[in-house]
């Protein structure tokens, strides 16, 4: 029975800027389990499974599938295999369809073409059997992060593979997508099938797999029985000492306004009304947090009032100046920080060097030079100070973003943001894919702005995150608050659950106290 | 591995790619000629083996570094735009028309000869730069089109404005030998523009890499979402970056024509634009290697022509040659496998280091 099914032995990867992201790993599964891997931004996760998947090639080491030495040269040798991934950053392309993402190269046909109505028809089945709400005819390039990862699973899954790499397929995902994704792991585990899965956080680790492979600075550190392990034990092997997890925050002295938002309505892609008639305010010295199930508003929400969105109705103001006609250069200086969701797209420009990356802001300030000539020497140590401040794992700041881990590249953002004493900061998915020591230190930074009088705006689809940090919390639903909690401590988790799948609402004087 | 294996690297690639096709080259001349040896020997030490060849190559480089430095710009944005090829013709128009049109003192004429082909090259641009920023049309197909309105508006001044009917063929009037720009290495062409040529180039460097709109550029063409939501006005960006992209080769435009005609002649565009862009690809976009590239570029020019005067292989084999190199220089992988076994190497020898340290 417990036979390994999949063997990397010594496994040595050197990255062409001579970073040694694994140091002779070894790492085995066995069929039928489901198996964790788990380590910090950097630790050489994607990079392993990047291996197995064909896409680089170690300069050391051996892979074994059922005790065959086997050579894998490209993606499509490991699809031979039978081995399918899950990619960090998706690999989707951009200019087409979501069902011609899912069943790219795998196309029902008829009479020898494509037959797209039937395509169409198939991917509104499969995203009804896994309860995925995706929008099959949409372009990707333009659908939210949240919709991107489920057409990554989806088409990993249609794949039909024997042993399914998963690269922190949650992180976008919603406790209740990630309740649907995970009965239908389970389900594949009972087919055989083997998963790996990769994830920062324990507590889905805990819940369905077998056991964990713990990686550090890219060696293993060995491979545990699940039921043996804790979240102690974990996380000392992970980061050598004990993880903090609630923040000490003192109680939130609300202090006036800063950002008001005056019957917000926007109409989306797909002609919905993604926004129905919003008000809502957030005051110095608050964090307000904002739960709901991705998908019902707060991504086009966002985008409306950092000015990326400029069709919209409504009003938006920040410390009493109207901001909604603003370029975004001009709302910027009106003193918002905005942590976009989707880090590949807005985030961070990959080519450019980490440096470059974080000073896109602050083209308007002297703290990168004077007037319009760049200061290298202001930047470097602006860089140097926000690499070491922030923990970015790099060689330099002169490193381009892409060859970072992704929890990495995040850092990059939340770092650029911080940099400049915001007065609205607007957090959306901040500690997405990042590990659980740099999580404890992004909710660290977001208690301290929000102490030296900033207003904080705080989305998030991880429920704990939100219910940890939000002072105040307000819940969407289609597009609109459905509920709103002066104080945050009086709710439970279960009451929230009724709100954001729309079972109740407030009645409108509550839900006012909002405005 | 260490910034001086990285440049020496670099280095040595471009080399291997010039004799890999230097190689084809052969193959291809051996085809054609009866004397391949004699031939090859000719393209290679032909354009130094005299000083007025000499001087071809550096004439043939100035107006290359300024359509090359307009191209650099453009695509560092990511923007394809040919305008160069229309600025550069209707920047050394309108210097023509200026100087036959206004009697000025020499030094004032000069300055605003040049100034004024650099702008008018900037006004080309306009169309095509909007078009792009305001609506997103293809800047590709916009300034191909528009460049053949230049042409013929070009020809249209030519033939009714300042045609000089006493002239053999179609040209314009004298340009008054005190504005032209004198050369200064006895028995060449070679003119003082190279200097207006290589200040450019600082200049664009210092633009591109040392100030807050040049990085803005350098951000648009890496991911304009991203620049967009970090506030950069990606629409200033993209319609500005094309109309200092006109400047610059109109600028080129008016210095070749002072530096090497005496009338304005041009009925069609001289082709500097489409160069200008081969030049931008070997600078690796990067406007402090142009001058490298307009080098490269024109050296092996002179040397099919003297190849070709002097042997059977014909002119047009330029092309091919010139193709091949830029196919072994512009592809990314050539010798990335070595590349990356040298990395390798210097990775084990550090650990080793670390290991007798310890
Ligand atoms: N393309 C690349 N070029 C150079 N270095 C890289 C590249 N990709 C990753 N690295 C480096 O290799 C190391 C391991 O990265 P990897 O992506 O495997 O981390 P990870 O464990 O997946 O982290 P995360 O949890 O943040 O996703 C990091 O130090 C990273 O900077
Ligand atoms: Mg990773």
């Amino acid at each position: 029975m417990n036979e390994d099914l999949l063997v990397m032995s010594k496994i040595t990867k050197i990255y062409p800027n001579g970073v040694m992201a694994n140091d002779k790993v070894d790492f085995s599964v066995r069929t039928g389990e489901i198996h964790a891997l788990m380590g910090e931004n950097g630790a050489g996760k994607s990079t392993l499974m990047n291996i197995l998947y064909g896409e680089h090639q170690p300069e050391e080491g051996d892979i074994f599938i059922e005790g065959q030495k086997i050579k894998i040269n490209s993606p499509n040798d490991a699809i031979m295999h039978g081995i399918g991934m899950v990619h960090q950053h998706f690999m989707l392309v951009p200019s087409l369809s979501v069902a011609q993402n899912i069943y790219l190269g795998k196309e029902p046909r008829k009479n020898g073409l494509i037959d797209t109505k039937e395509m169409i028809k198939q991917a509104e089945e499969i995203a009804r059997k896994y309860n995925f709400n995706i929008l099959p005819t949409a372009r990707v390039a333009d659908i939210p992060v949240g919709m991107k990862q489920k057409v990554e699973i989806l088409k990993a899954l249609v794949g039909g593979a024997k042993i399914l790499i998963l690269d922190e397929p949650t992180a976008v995902l919603t406790p209740q997508e990630t309740e649907e994704l995970f009965h239908e792991l389970k389900e594949f585990k009972k087919k055989g099938h083997t998963i790996i899965f990769i994830s920062h956080k324990l507590k889905e680790i805990k819940q369905i797999c077998d056991r964990i492979t713990i990686m550090k600075n890219g060696r293993s550190m060995g491979t545990y029985n699940m039921e043996d392990m804790d979240e102690k034990s974990i996380s000392r092997l992970m980061v050598g000492r004990d993880v903090i997890k609630s923040v000490e925050k003192k109680r939130a002295k609300p202090g006036e306004t800063v950002l008001k938002v005056e019957d917000l309505s926007c109409i989306n892609e797909d002609g919905k009304h993604a926004v129905n008639h919003i008000n809502l305010k957030v005051r110095r010295g608050e964090i307000l947090g904002i739960a709901g199930v991705e998908g019902n508003g707060q991504s086009e929400f966002v985008e409306c009032i950092s000015g990326i969105r400029k069709d919209y109705k409504g009003r938006v103001s920040i410390c009493g100046q109207y901001v909604d006609r603003l370029s975004i250069k001009k709302i910027r200086k009106a003193g918002l920080s905005h942590i976009s969701e989707d880090r590949m797209s807005y985030g961070v420009a990959v080519e450019a060097s980490i440096s470059d990356n974080l000073i896109s802001d602050k083209l308007g300030e002297d703290m990168i030079g004077h007037g319009p000539i760049l200061s290298h020497k202001k930047i470097a140590s602006l860089s140097a100070d926000l690499v070491d401040k922030f923990l970015i794992k790099c060689s330099s700041y002169k490193q381009p973003v892409s060859m970072l881990s992704g929890g990495n590249m995040q850092k990059v953002v939340v770092a650029r943001e911080f940099a400049r004493e915001p007065a609205i900061m607007i957090a959306n998915q901040p500690s997405r894919g990042v590990d659980v020591g740099a999580t404890e230190f992004i909710h660290k930074k977001l208690v301290e702005i929000r102490d030296n009088g900033a207003a904080v705006l705080l989305i998030s689809a991880d429920l704990n995150e939100v219910m940890e940090l939000s002072d105040s919390l307000a819940v969407f639903y289609g597009g609109e608050v459905v509920a709103y909690f002066e104080d945050s401590k009086n709710v439970t988790e279960e009451e929230l659950g009724y709100y954001m799948l729309g079972l109740m609402k407030q009645p409108e004087d509550i839900i006012l106290g909002l405005g | 591995m260490n910034k001086k294996r990285e440049a020496l690297f670099q280095f040595l690639s471009v080399l291997i790619a010039i004799a890999v096709a230097l190689l084809v080259t052969f193959a291809i001349i051996l085809c054609v000629s009866d004397e391949p040896v004699e031939a090859l020997k000719t393209f290679i030490t032909g354009p130094l083996s005299t000083k007025r060849r000499i001087g071809n190559v550096i004439e043939g480089m100035i107006p290359l570094i300024f359509t090359g430095l307009a191209a650099c710009v453009m695509f560092q944005a990511k923007q394809f735009s040919l305008i160069g090829d229309g600025a550069f013709l209707v920047g050394a128009l309108a210097t023509a028309v200026l100087l036959l049109k206004f009697q000025l003192p020499a030094v004032p004429a000069l300055f605003l000869g040049i100034l004024i082909g650099g702008a008018v090259g900037g006004i080309c641009a306009v169309i095509p730069g909007f078009l792009k920023a305001k609506w997103n049309a293809n800047e590709f197909v916009v300034s191909m089109m528009f460049n053949s309105i230049l042409e013929y508006f070009t020809v249209f001044i030519l033939l009714n404005y300042i045609r000089d009917p006493g002239s053999g063929f179609v040209a314009s009037y004298l340009i008054p030998e005190n504005v032209k720009l004198p050369s200064f290495i006895a028995k060449t062409n070679v003119h003082t523009g190279l200097f207006i040529a290589l200040f450019m180039v600082v200049l664009t460097t210092l633009f591109m890499y040392k100030t807050k709109w040049g990085y803005s550029i350098r951000m648009v063409g890496k991911n304009p979402r991203f620049s967009r939501y970090s506030g950069i006005n990606t629409f200033a960006v993209v319609f500005s970056c094309q109309i200092i992209g006109g400047f610059i080769a109109g600028l080129g435009g008016s210095v070749e024509l002072l530096g090497m005609y005496d009338r304005f002649q041009w009925q069609s565009t001289p082709g500097y634009g489409f160069d200008g862009m081969t030049v931008a690809i070997l600078a690796a976009n990067n406007p402090a290697l142009v001058p490298v590239g307009a080098l490269f570029l024109a050296y092996i020019r002179v040397g099919t022509d003297v190849m070709a005067r002097a042997t059977s292989v014909p002119n047009e084999s330029v092309s091919i040659i010139q193709g091949i190199i830029m196919l072994l220089i512009t592809a990314s992988a050539f010798l990335s496998k070595t590349k990356h076994k040298m990395v390798i190497r210097s990775v084990r020898d550090e650990q080793k280091k670390i290991k007798e340290v310890a």
